[in-house]
């Protein structure tokens, strides 16, 4: 019946990449977090590793692809919490909006408060 | 002086589907059904689509024009802005021939929540009632006028994914039969939405709501199956330990 | 169960803002003192618990999309579960270390 999955949306619509940003922020997510755990986890035996991590974590290239990240799939899952319990308000794409709003604004925030100097 | 319109409609059978063009006069007011049987008539005698109603009441001329899927019989030539009009069928769905397609996977995933009222044990006595602006019934009113037309199926992206996931079009059924309180097997059904073929495989992404020709909100009833199956797991976990 | 995995991945995705926030915001020279480091430790496992329970579900979840037969999905979920298992180990390994 049908030879392969088709992986591409069949009606792409600003929903349904709202959801593959959050997938792929996540998986992003689930790469860096595995190595920063590792790194502290390790700390005791390698301690240069958590100094460069550190070191890594400093810079405002990388800081920001991670605040960014971090914050859009933050927002973004607040508001599908919301709209699982129930407030039909933010399937629409200004609710969306309004969460994207708020993910820059986070992520601004944590960026002056991790990058020294900004 | 009518103008022609180019339609290119899929022929032949599932392995070997091609498109073919025809040039069909348009009228005032004209559907694409009316395209269709325009082409049957005068232009290609082969052409086999089905069709019964025409006031898409019956579900049976679904189909995706130019890649969106639709019912034929409302679908106006003039809210159509490409030049071409391009009428496939469905998705997910074995083809038969052009645009005949083999709901089978459909209906058994619709057959597959226990789509029949199955009454409670008592017979006779008063007719149960349901008053028209009870909860149940205003929980159910804007998913009950399903014509099975398989729009909202060939839309979802799950589907695509995965044929043993039941769809919106059952898990709107099932949602439906499981709000009725004169009726028995609401557990059952619950138990189906909450299995491997079930609800948690809906990522809202809400193409089948957007599509459904009868105004049905499946994303909408899906979630609310969520939040029942949430809270039944919830009290099941604390009524069993107090 | 599966209403319980779902249930829990926005429970914990909920908490892990807070727990996030507070990790990315805290600086780490206030909470010198033994006392103030051991409450800094318990929330970062807590954390860690909540990280590796969210990725591993949310890793779960976008394989069982593309993974179809209920076997392998079993299997990959078994996997799943047990690296984020040894990653918790390893973490909570790590913070007991620092603490010494």
């Amino acid at each position: 019946m049908r030879a392969y999955a088709e992986l591409w949306p069949a009606h792409p619509r600003w929903g349904v990449w709202a959801w593959w940003a959050q997938r792929v922020s996540g998986v992003a997510l689930i790469v860096y977090a595995a190595w920063h755990i590792v790194t502290v986890a390790g700390a005791s035996r390698h301690p240069e590793r958590l100094a460069a991590m550190l070191q890594t974590l400093r810079h405002p290239m990388v800081a920001g692809l991670l605040l960014v990240g971090l914050a859009y799939h933050a927002a973004n899952g607040v508001r599908l919490v919301l709209f699982d319990l129930g407030m039909e308000w933010m399937r629409q794409r200004r609710a969306f909006w309004v969460f994207l709003a708020a993910s820059v604004l986070i992520a601004f925030a944590g960026f002056s408060r991790v990058v020294p100097g900004r | 002086m009518t103008r022609l319109r180019r339609f290119q409609v899929a022929r032949g059978g599932a392995a070997l589907q091609r498109l073919q063009t025809y040039e069909v006069p348009e009228e005032e007011r004209m559907t694409v059904l009316d395209g269709l049987l325009h082409i049957q008539r005068h232009l290609d005698r082969t052409l086999a689509f089905r069709f019964n109603c025409r006031a898409a009441m019956c579900g049976s001329c679904a189909v995706r024009v130019n890649g969106v899927e639709r019912l034929a019989c409302s679908t106006r030539l003039s809210a159509i802005p490409d030049a071409a009009v391009t009428v496939e069928p469905l998705r997910h769905l074995p083809v038969i021939r052009d645009l005949m397609l083999d709901m089978e996977p459909f209906f058994e995933a619709w057959r597959a929540v226990q789509p029949a009222f199955t009454p409670s044990a008592t017979v006779g006595g008063e007719p149960a009632r349901i008053a028209p602006d009870s909860p149940e019934r205003r929980a159910i009113a804007l998913h009950r006028e399903c014509i099975s037309c398989g729009i909202c199926y060939s839309a979802c992206d799950i589907v695509a994914l995965s044929p043993r996931f039941l769809g919106p079009a059952a898990m709107t059924r099932a949602f439906c039969l499981v709000h009725d309180s004169r009726g028995a097997g609401a557990d059952a059904r619950l138990d189906i939405l909450d299995g491997e073929r079930g609800c948690w495989r809906c990522h809202t992404h809400g193409s089948c709501a957007n599509l459904c020709p009868k105004g049905l909100d499946p994303t909408l009833a899906i979630e609310e199956i969520k939040r029942m199956l949430a809270r039944r797991a919830v009290k099941q976990l604390f009524g069993a330990r107090g | 169960m599966r209403a319980f995995l779902w249930l829990l991945q926005r429970v914990s995705g909920l908490l892990l803002i807070a727990f996030v926030g507070l990790h990315v915001g805290v600086q780490y020279g206030f909470w010198a003192s033994p006392f103030r480091r051991s409450v800094l430790m318990g929330i970062d496992w807590i954390m860690l618990g909540l990280v590796v329970y969210h990725g591993v579900n949310g890793l779960r979840t976008i394989a069982y999309d593309y993974v179809g037969n209920p076997a392998t999905q079993r299997l990959v979920s078994s996997v799943l579960w047990a690296a984020g298992l040894a990653l918790l180990a390893y973490g909570t390994w790590g913070l007991s270390a620092m603490s010494r």
